[in-house]
């Protein structure tokens, strides 16, 4: 298929599942905030770090991170990738670029995700409105991805999808770990330690992974397991190992005969290899960084082998 | 309550379903009685059925507005449909073939020996001053020697009950998609008097197209055919994109699109490069290749007129086939039929007076409040003056634009353009129409069954374009007599 087409596609998925993970990480601190114990002062500024977003927000709003203004931000500021509004403006705006090859109803649903991000937007600024709008999205997104499922022939439409969404779910992953480094709850007083699993419990919900936890690890909520289960359980789809591995049957139904990114493999070596004792603070904010840039290489790898054919007139004597 | 033929007639418009009396014409009397049949309630049900199945089929067209930028609309259709009589679409079909082989003669003959210039046919002046002819495109041989492949005609019926040519588009024609679209939706809508009269089927379009497309492609038994759009926000993207999947053809950009130095033109895939054989070009001219028009252009491909005039790749249309899409150029059309097939024309032009011509001119500067005044290279109605319609000032200023420059303007007879019953929600009403059939050239002529037909929505207006509030009408070619 064309490379430019494949590349919309690639990115459609990106930053739908950016969306979808976006309105789950907001909604899942939200709650959190409410289980706080009185007097500690919830720490907003926290996400915008996490999403990669702090050095624009404090070209916008100063150093200032009360409640109000972070959400706006996040929720629907117009100008940075990071929003939701721009995800999924973004995600639409890719889908146009190949309505003849896309199901219509699927580009149906997508347009009814942007009408219904733009006009509930409002509400979801609200206190009250934010958790039925992060679900409406949430939901909608779940469409998209279940209409395409259930409709697309396995071919390369496919798989550019596939692979987008599952990268950018590998990277988000890593980024709602890096929560529990970042300490969403402040330490100071009394109790630290409780909220320290409050706030585990927090990332496995927002993964919708609670359940698939207890399910596969069969013990309470701790540190290390439940690191073990977001990086590397092979059976949760929204594991960093989950995610890698969708990647990698994705490639390998794609083009059979050609190897795999070089990065893959080394990144998946990396997850399936680390130890969680004792892996906390600065240590997985580190880690996390080292596989963050992994996955950017990986993108770069796609990027180039299918996206970015050569412009030249005459590609081999222009080596 | 249900249709009344008897008062639906009004006095001074030609209406192609109903004398003036209020009596259906003969062949359209079984039909213009099964409508009557319906309730007003019913019409308003199958109208509704009718927008829901539009809407199901993401059948859209793109309108710009300073504050939102382009949004898609639903596509307007009517629910009552244009009817055209088997025997007459004969005479037209067999017209417009006549027609748009004398303007590939014309352009052939332009690009070469202009001998229709040495021959007296066409005046020297008409060329020396077109916007539309290409330097470039002189001694080049296309394939079949056709240059306009794809031909848009607009036709019209004056009250005199007589079709007439009003212009010929051989640029980038568009319309066809919806002309498919509306069958589908009346099929949906009207199952019942499809099975019960002879209407003729539209769908064949899509592959005589890739049928025509194919034998231009030069050498290979397996050519690779795409379709080239400006992108996702040209107000004929839906078409572009509907042609393409029908076809089961790539839809391609400019920047998909490189020609290496053997001149040979490829497209860029996830596999690598695929060599392309047929662009069916849906960008003009000016935007087809910096190195050879517009430098400025970001649409185009470098290199395609060179591929192009190398014979290492078709394009339909020809670059420079738009020199006979020119509104002084249309005047000459009956005579340049004469000249080349040695045919009387089957179908007449609208009565026109070429600016350029003293006398001529001299009759339009002093009827202007009786003409229609075009300029000669625009299409979709821009730049022109409704002379009966517009204020002294407005007259005044046209008259002093045609004496700057006269070349650029011809005029006509205000038509009166003929009606078609048209659904308005609560009763239904006569209102104005043309009809846009395509014309495809290849190795034959073929001609769609009927067309697009176009309707002004707003009582009296003339105006049909969908940019401004026009609608459309499915258009069934019929043999009465039923089935």
């Amino acid at each position: 298929m064309l490379a430019r087409v494949a590349e919309n596609m690639y990115w459609m998925a990106r930053y739908l599942e950016r969306a979808e993970d976006l309105a789950r990480l907001i909604d899942v601190t939200t709650h959190l905030h409410l289980d706080l114990p009185r007097g500690s002062t919830p720490s907003w500024g926290t996400l915008l770090t996490l999403v990669g977003a702090e050095e624009s927000y404090r070209e916008k709003h100063g150093t200032a991170e009360d409640e109000g203004r972070v959400l706006r931000f996040l929720l629907g500021d117009k100008d940075h990738p990071q929003s939701l509004r721009a995800a999924i403006a973004a995600a639409r705006s890719n889908a146009r670029g190949f309505r003849e090859v896309f199901p219509r109803e699927a580009w149906e649903d997508i347009n009814g995700l942007y009408h219904f991000s733009q006009e509930q937007l409002k509400s979801g600024l609200s206190k009250r409105g934010r958790h039925t709008y992060l679900r409406g999205i949430i939901t909608r997104v779940q469409t998209v991805v279940g209409r395409l499922e259930g409709a697309m022939n396995r071919d390369e439409a496919y798989y550019f999808i596939e692979l987008g969404r599952q990268l950018e779910r590998a990277d988000m992953t890593t980024r709602l770990i890096d929560s529990s480094s970042a300490r969403l709850v402040p330490q100071e007083g009394s109790g630290g330690a409780r909220f320290d699993d409050l706030q585990w419990m927090s990332v496995l919900k927002s993964l919708t992974g609670y359940q698939m936890y207890r399910l596969e690890m069969q013990r309470a909520i701790r540190s290390e397991s439940v690191l073990a289960f977001l990086f590397q359980s092979s059976r949760f789809p929204r594991s960093v190992a989950g995610a890698l591995l969708a990647l990698r049957r994705s490639l390998e139904a794609l083009d059979p005969d050609a190897s795999l990114p070089r990065r893959l493999p080394q990144v998946l070596r990396q997850v399936s290899q680390l130890e969680p004792e004792g892996l906390a603070g600065e240590k997985l904010h580190a880690l996390i960084d080292e596989l963050q840039q992994g996955f950017a290489d990986i993108h770069g790898q796609l990027e180039r082998r299918y996206f970015r054919p050569s412009r030249s007139a005459d590609p081999e004597t222009a080596s | 309550m249900t249709i009344n033929w008897g008062s639906y007639a009004q006095p001074g418009l030609f209406d192609e379903w109903v004398t003036e009396k209020g009596r259906l014409r003969a062949g359209f009397r079984q039909l213009g009685k099964r409508f009557s049949t319906y309730s007003m309630d019913a019409l308003h049900d199958r109208s509704a059925s009718l927008e829901r199945a539009i809407k199901e089929q993401g059948v859209t067209f793109t309108v710009y507005s300073e504050a939102h930028g382009s949004i898609d609309r639903s596509w307007p259709l009517d629910l009552m449909p244009r009817i055209l009589r088997r025997q007459e679409w004969l005479t037209i079909e067999a017209g417009l073939a006549q027609r748009v082989k004398a303007l590939n003669c014309l352009i052939d003959d332009l690009y070469h020996d202009q001998r229709c210039i040495k021959d007296g046919v066409l005046p020297a002046f008409l060329l020396e001053n077109s916007a539309n002819f290409r330097p470039q495109c002189v001694g080049v041989n296309p394939p079949l020697g056709v240059w306009a492949h794809i031909c848009g005609s607009d036709l019209v019926r004056h009250e005199d009950g007589q079709m007439y040519v009003l212009e010929d588009n051989l640029r980038v024609p568009s319309g066809v998609s919806y002309m498919l679209e509306n069958r589908g939706v009346m099929k949906r809508t009207f199952p019942e008097l499809f099975a019960n009269f002879a209407i003729e089927p539209v769908d064949a379009y899509p592959s005589q197209l890739y049928d025509t497309l194919c034998a231009l492609a030069p050498h290979r038994a397996q050519p690779e055919v795409v379709v080239l759009t400006p992108g996702v926000f040209n107000s004929a993207y839906f078409e572009h994109a509907y042609l393409a999947q029908q076809m089961g053809c790539e839809l391609v950009e400019g920047r998909d699109l490189v020609v290496n130095s053997q001149d040979e033109v490829f497209m860029l895939t996830t596999r690598g490069r695929a060599r392309v054989d047929v662009i069916y070009r849906r960008i003009d001219d000016a935007f087809l290749d910096p190195e050879a028009f517009n430098k400025d252009s970001l649409l185009g491909v470098p290199g395609l007129m060179r591929a192009w005039k190398a014979g290492k790749v078709a394009l339909a249309n020809a670059p420079g086939a738009g020199v006979a899409d020119d509104k002084a150029v249309y005047c000459f059309v009956p005579d340049l039929i004469r000249y080349y097939l040695g045919e009387a024309p089957l179908l007449p032009n609208v009565p026109s007076y070429i600016c350029a011509r003293k006398e001529e001119r001299e009759y339009v500067l002093d009827h202007i409040d009786e003409l229609v005044v075009k300029p000669v290279n625009e299409s979709g109605g821009y730049g022109m003056l409704l002379g009966p319609q517009a204020t002294p000032k407005a007259r005044e200023a046209f008259r002093k634009k045609i004496q700057r420059n006269p070349r650029n303007y011809m005029a006509q007879p205000m038509l009166n353009l003929s009606t078609v019953p048209t659904f308005l929600g609560q009763a239904v009403e006569p209102r104005h129409v043309d009809l846009r059939p395509f014309i495809l050239s290849g190795e034959s002529v073929q001609v769609t069954t009927g067309g697009l037909t176009r309707v002004a929505m707003r009582k009296g207006s003339l105006v049909v374009n969908s940019s401004q509030g026009g609608g459309s009408k499915d258009t069934w070619v019929i043999d009465e007599g039923g089935r």
